[in-house]
């Protein structure tokens, strides 16, 4: 039954790069279904420009391994969505393409980077989406939406064909309405690639299951207190509470070192991005070099005309925190506090099964109400990502109408209890 | 005055396929660009795949020149634009390399047994290739077939006296590289062998061309 999907989305909130009116879809477990992809993402044969006029026209001549996959199962990749620069935000907004809008409130941002999947499928445009996530860029949009992401444990999902900002941290995920349809997208996307060499070969076959009975539930105290908006805090309480009521078993822990991961997390990303976004020259693909000119002086003019003030800063930062005299301040000292908030997690995970805690201290904000990149994005959600530990946000409620993100987060490689746990609240208070 | 030369041979491996994915390394009769793949192109997204004979070629002289192995290796990434590095930097390994302090026996000039010390070896990925085109004065061309050829760089410590213990030295390797089957001198359309010479007066200091450029590779000695 294979054929050609007709899309031709509304798209009012500025969700897709690339929509793909006529998409080929073919058999298989997600035979027929419109999938969107973070335009981050390899796709053979359509444009694929991480949000950045640096790869604008570029097409790649072949499929990420998670896209592959999706075609395996008779998906229809209907398009591109929108994302901040090579994933550096979490607004959408310094995308290249103009900033994607909350489909929620308009006026409000749709988190980032991977805004464009969350609001698509929020706007109900596509039932799921890829998402990629290095510090939180596919939980902050699905919980400022309203709709479920899953960054899942490092390692689980090829990276092959994603263009990774940065590679250490980033996984691909599914996003969609519900945790089962983040499940089956998981189950596609999981199949092993000898081409990423970080990868294990763990593939996900589970169904959910809503039993969380015997389940122990950490809650840590950071995730509480300074900076988190009080009202989230209740809201997500009572999603615990729903929780306990289910029969799984809370108890207080404490995660000191979370406090660090703000910072170590963006001088890790600014460090590989100095040097993931250096092939970025103009010579082979993307906007052209003037060949007229020497190299170096061609270089620097199609990177400054083409790369945003966003992804400029970066490359700067990371640039000196990893220069000579300054990669032991700043690049060693960041890898130590990831190996420390490694650490804090195994041991808070000889005590407790799943950690759960809001996904963002705030609600979705009016663009340009939060800019700096330390202020508060990632603040919950780089933990996981340092980690490598899988993390989920399901929709728990809201707060003056908009919505509010439970996040859980497992031990390495049991993505499939943390999809439990969402499974389970969300069924509690869906019946 | 006296001279002191030290070396840091690049030895082209003859694997069958490059250093971080499957294209073949046998391009030598084939027309430019037809040997690469997203990998070795360094096409956004691309990731790189160890290929477990090139180490094993290491690992082999690292035993030959009676070398330390080490228990951990590593790669890592030297950052520099040029348009034939596509990925604007070169995998090659910094702090720990396959193997470490080895030994090659020479004659010196006298006709005595010497030891020439042997610091490290390492593997790292060859760059393209720029052809600059006689006439062409407002382009030039690249060819990245060569993109991605495992090298293993051997480098020695400054104990050679002159030019001929140097040259006594790589036909020496080169037959050792030969008998090991890891190197093959024939194959090589270009070059299979770069040496970049770090000679001075005895007052200590060194000169020492860096990045080794390509106007340093020479054709091998035995040619």
């Amino acid at each position: 039954m294979a054929g050609i999907l007709d899309f031709s989305p509304d798209d009012r909130c500025n969700a897709f790069i690339t929509a793909c009116t006529g998409a080929a879809f073919g058999d298989g477990a997600l035979a027929g279904i419109a999938v969107a992809i973070n335009d981050n993402i390899s796709t053979a044969g359509i444009q694929t420009t991480c949000a950045s006029r640096i790869l604008e026209g570029y097409i790649p001549p072949y499929d990420a391994h998670a896209v592959e996959l999706l075609k395996q199962e008779g998906a229809a990749i209907v398009g591109k969505t929108n994302m901040d620069e090579f994933g550096m935000g979490s607004t959408t907004g310094t995308s290249a393409f103009g900033p994607t809008r909350n489909p929620i409130d308009p006026e409000r941002v749709p988190g980032g980077s991977s805004g464009g999947s969350a609001a698509a499928v929020a706007a109900g445009l596509v039932p799921m989406a890829l998402g990629t996530d290095a510090d939180g860029s596919i939980r902050c949009p699905a919980a400022f939406c309203g709709i479920v992401g899953l960054k899942p444990t490092y390692g689980r999902v090829s990276r092959y064909g994603l263009i990774a900002h940065a590679g250490s941290l980033e996984q691909i995920g599914p996003m969609a309405r519900t945790v089962e349809d983040v499940s089956r997208l998981i189950s596609v996307i999981t199949r092993y690639d000898p081409r990423d060499s970080m990868m294990l070969d763990q593939p996900y076959s589970h169904r959910p299951s809503a039993d969380v009975s015997d389940l122990k539930i950490g809650i840590p105290t950071e995730y509480f207190g300074e900076g988190v908006d009080v009202r989230i805090a209740t809201t997500v309480r009572d999603a615990i509470d729903v929780l306990e009521g289910l029969g799984a078993e809370t108890t207080p822990v404490s995660i000191p070192s979370v406090r660090y991961a703000p910072a170590a997390c963006c001088v890790i990303c600014a460090s590989e991005v100095s040097s993931n976004l250096a092939r970025f020259d103009g010579v082979r693909y993307g906007p052209a070099v003037d060949t007229r000119k020497p190299w170096h002086e061609a270089y620097r003019e199609v990177r400054q005309a083409n790369l945003g003030p966003e992804a400029r800063l970066r490359i700067m930062l990371g640039t000196l925190t990893l220069s000579a005299g300054y990669a032991g301040k700043y690049y060693a000292k960041a890898l130590a506090a990831r190996q420390r908030i490694t650490r804090d997690f195994e041991r808070v995970f000889c005590d407790v099964d799943v950690i759960a805690g809001p996904t963002t201290p705030t609600v979705a904000f009016r663009p340009g109400e939060k800019v700096s990149p330390l202020s508060i994005a990632g603040t919950l959600t780089a933990p996981a990502n340092l980690a490598g530990i899988p993390a989920i946000s399901v929709p728990c409620g809201d707060v003056d109408g908009l919505p509010v993100g439970l996040q859980v987060m497992g031990r390495r490689f049991e993505d499939e209890r943390v999809i439990d746990v969402a499974y389970a609240y969300e069924q509690e208070v869906r019946s | 005055m006296k001279t002191i030369i030290g070396l840091e041979v690049h030895v082209q491996l003859a694997t069958a396929t490059k250093l971080f994915c499957g294209c073949s390394t046998d391009y030598q009769d084939d027309n430019p660009n037809t040997h690469c793949c997203p990998t070795c192109l360094g096409l956004p997204g691309a990731l790189p795949c160890l290929n477990k004979r090139a180490v094993e070629y290491g690992l082999r002289v690292a035993k030959a020149l009676d070398m330390k192995v080490l228990e951990e290796s590593e790669f890592a990434r030297k950052n520099y634009f040029y348009p034939d590095l596509v990925k604007a930097y070169q995998i090659t390994q910094d702090d720990r390399p396959l193997a470490v302090e080895g030994t090659i026996e020479i004659e010196d000039d006298q006709g005595h047994e010497k030891i020439v010390r042997i610091t490290r070896v390492h593997l790292e990925e060859d760059p393209g290739r720029l052809v600059h085109v006689a006439g062409a004065s407002k382009y030039s061309l690249v060819d990245y077939n060569r993109s991605g050829i495992p090298l293993l760089e051997i480098v020695t410590e400054p104990d050679m006296r002159s030019p001929q213990e140097a040259r006594r030295f790589l036909n020496k390797l080169r037959t050792i590289l030969e008998y090991l089957e890891v190197f093959d001198g024939d194959r090589e359309g270009v070059c299979g062998w770069m040496q970049t010479y770090r000679s001075k007066v005895q007052s200590g200091s060194r000169s020492r061309t860096y990045p080794p450029t390509r106007a340093s590779r020479r054709p091998s000695p035995s040619r």
